[in-house]
């Protein structure tokens, strides 16, 4: 077997594998921007330096 | 009850804090008290809760009664539609496949086949890598034949990385099934567990996500060995102290659990946190907030850790043991923009904080450390003669100090003596070889983790100060082979920990010298660091002559763990295929980006 045989037995396999399409909606949270810290810890690093 | 016991744990661990603190602020007092103590009682008093919140965490499991628990295989085979998602990026295609192959043969057994299909999910960005991945592909297809079905899908990008590729997923295919069994490359899972997992979800529609847990295997180096005894002995028992705590908002560890995909989908959409990493951009340790926005939207997440047959494999070496680690510190650190997120539990969020804990405990022991060895320098003279004529000799509280390192040793070691007990009176250390072969295990386990520690202290208080800073010095190449670290490539990974720990013995000997001995069991360590992660890599037979860190797993291998070995071997022997090495030459002549293209 050559490599062009191993190639087409591979698109086959990749053809026979591939993904069905069934789409599930999967919405982005509301937890983010305004909610979110900025950054919890730089504050006091800060401040730490600061010290 | 949940929240009872959850209160009562923390105010115990809350009073061994404050008890520490009382102990150590009479010692630190009789030379007279400055600023440096106090600081000193307070990161004291923080690390001795983290300590004793673990303590608590083994009482939990000890008087868990359902830890061993014997379940019966489903008599019958779900009706359910089941995935088993297996992400995987940039792994060894071969030995990743070879899961699969043992996992699908494994649930053909129980007559469970046609109810799970196997979804690859490739974020491999190597085109090599690529290409042997659909190469052992067509081998894992020959291999299950009609048992599963299989799909493989590559993403050319991998926004999200692991957490986008399953999201991805599920916008894409997630219609046609009812569960999702989520694994990382290395998981293998017997069919068994696999269908009772199912059966599980189906008995409780409030269950969102269950988690197992997983047990580590085929270590090979002492390190791993150790790694591997630890999760297979006293990880259960955790865990159970976990399930004891957990309610509603059990954990979520990112694989080898199983999730409702409605409830996932609904759920577990990931923001993009705003600015730049490593506090912004993707959620790296997606799986706590999943399991967070799980219990948000009122589903329930649990782990139980009565399901066996789930394995995973660990690092075999402390460096790549330290690479994961800062990995986890980032993703766990960055969850502190997250913990003040509006409607999360309040048991989320605390889980949010135990992660953070875990990783700020090290810098905290070591500031302790470094206060230590300072107070003595800044020490103001005692007056002898408050009152003219009469001396007046400060009483030197040696018994609340011992009181506190007996308490603090007996914080880390306790819950592991009363582990071995609890399994020689249960029966469960049969399993490991028995009550004699557990103990000596124990030892050994306590003792190389003791002197191991002073380096891991450092490596993690190193990954906190890089995260939050926002830098990262990078890693040196290590030979991966066999996970045995070298000599030369120990050092090059360590030489700063043992310059620290020479710095640390000549600050000891300059301001504290009455110290040093007890600086020296930090120190030294520190200062052997090369060898000691150098020799701690070794493999060889020797450990499973002496059955040093034997597991059950190990005794006995179970079904899916030997079908895994022996379809890899097979694969790998030769005789049936062509090399790797001839397979990875395909990509000269044709670019897989290519190949899927006219798919």
């Amino acid at each position: 077997m050559d490599v062009r045989d191993k190639d087409f037995h591979r698109q086959d396999v990749l053809r026979e594998c591939s993904l069905p399409s069934a789409p599930m909606a999967m919405p982005e949270q509301a937890l983010t921007r305004q909610h979110l810290l900025r950054n919890a810890f730089r504050p006091l690093l800060q401040w730490l330096i600061a010290r | 009850m949940v929240t009872l016991r959850r209160v009562f744990s923390l105010l115990l661990a809350l009073i061994t804090a404050g008890i520490a603190s009382y102990l150590a602020f009479g010692y630190f007092l009789s030379d007279g008290l400055q600023w440096l103590d106090l600081a000193r009682v307070v990161l004291l008093a923080i690390s001795v809760a983290w300590l004793a919140w673990g303590g608590m965490l083994a009482l939990n499991g000890l008087f868990n009664s359902r830890r061993e628990i014997e379940w019966q295989e489903a008599p019958e085979p779900p009706t359910a539609r089941t995935a088993v998602l297996v992400p995987v990026y940039n792994e060894d295609p071969a030995k990743t496949f070879s899961h699969v192959a043992a996992m699908a043969q494994s649930l053909s057994r129980a007559g469970a086949g046609t109810q799970f299909d196997f979804v690859i999910l490739s974020d491999t960005t190597d085109s090599r890598i690529a290409v042997a991945e659909e190469f052992w592909l067509g081998r894992l297809k020959e291999e299950i034949g009609d048992t599963c079905r299989l799909f493989y899908r590559r993403r050319n990008t991998n926004p999200g990385k692991k957490a986008g590729n399953i999201a991805d997923f599920i916008r894409t295919s997630g219609a046609l099934y009812d569960y999702l069994i989520m694994l990382d490359a290395d998981s293998l899972m017997e069919g068994a567990t696999m269908i009772e997992m199912v059966r599980r979800m189906e008995v409780d529609p409030e269950l969102g996500l269950l988690q197992t847990l997983p047990k580590v295997t085929r270590a090979r180096s002492f390190f791993g060995r150790a790694i591997q005894f630890s999760a297979s002995y006293y990880s259960p028992v955790y865990a159970s102290g976990v399930a004891e705590l957990q309610g509603r908002e059990g954990p979520f560890w990112g694989h080898n659990a199983i999730t409702r995909t409605r409830a996932f989908a609904q759920s577990c959409g990931l923001p993009t946190l705003p600015g730049r990493p490593p506090f912004g951009g993707h959620i790296l340790s997606h799986d706590f907030v999943e399991a967070a926005l799980l219990a948000r939207n009122g589903w329930k997440v649990r782990i139980d850790p009565d399901l066996r047959g789930s394995y995973e494999e660990g690092p075999d070496n402390i460096i790549d043991y330290a690479k994961r680690d800062r990995r986890w510190c980032q993703g766990n650190l960055q969850h502190g923009r997250i913990i003040a997120a509006p409607g999360l539990k309040l048991w989320s969020r605390f889980t949010f904080a135990q992660g953070i804990m875990a990783y700020i405990a090290a810098p905290l022991w070591a500031l302790f450390l470094v206060a230590s060895i300072a107070a003595p320098a800044i020490k103001v003279h005692p007056d002898y003669f408050p009152v003219p004529g009469l001396p007046v000799f400060p009483r030197v509280e040696h018994a609340n100090a011992l009181a506190l390192l007996t308490g603090v040793f007996g914080l880390l070691i306790g819950p592991k003596i009363l582990i071995v007990i609890d399994g020689a009176l249960s029966g469960r250390n049969r399993r490991f070889g028995g009550t004699i072969r557990c103990l000596l295990d124990m030892f050994v386990e306590i003792a190389c983790t003791s002197i191991l520690a002073p380096i891991m202290m450092l490596f993690q208080s190193r990954a906190v100060c890089q995260v939050m800073t926002g830098a990262d010095a990078g890693w040196p190449a290590a030979n991966r082979e066999a996970g045995r670290v070298t000599l030369s490539e120990a050092w090059a990974a360590s030489w700063w920990i043992v310059v620290v720990g020479l710095v640390t013995v000549g600050a000891a000997y300059r301001f504290a010298p009455d110290y040093l001995f007890w600086v020296m069991l930090v120190a030294g360590p520190q200062i052997a660091a090369p060898l000691l992660i150098s020799a701690s890599s070794l493999t060889g037979s020797k450990f499973g002559q002496l059955k040093l860190f034997a597991t059950p797993e190990e005794l006995t291998p179970t079904p899916v763990m030997q079908a895994q070995q022996a379809i890899l071997t097979r694969w790998r022997s030769g005789a049936e295929m062509q090399p790797v090495h001839t397979v990875l030459e395909v990509p000269k002549l044709r670019e897989p980006s290519k190949i899927r293209a006219k798919r």
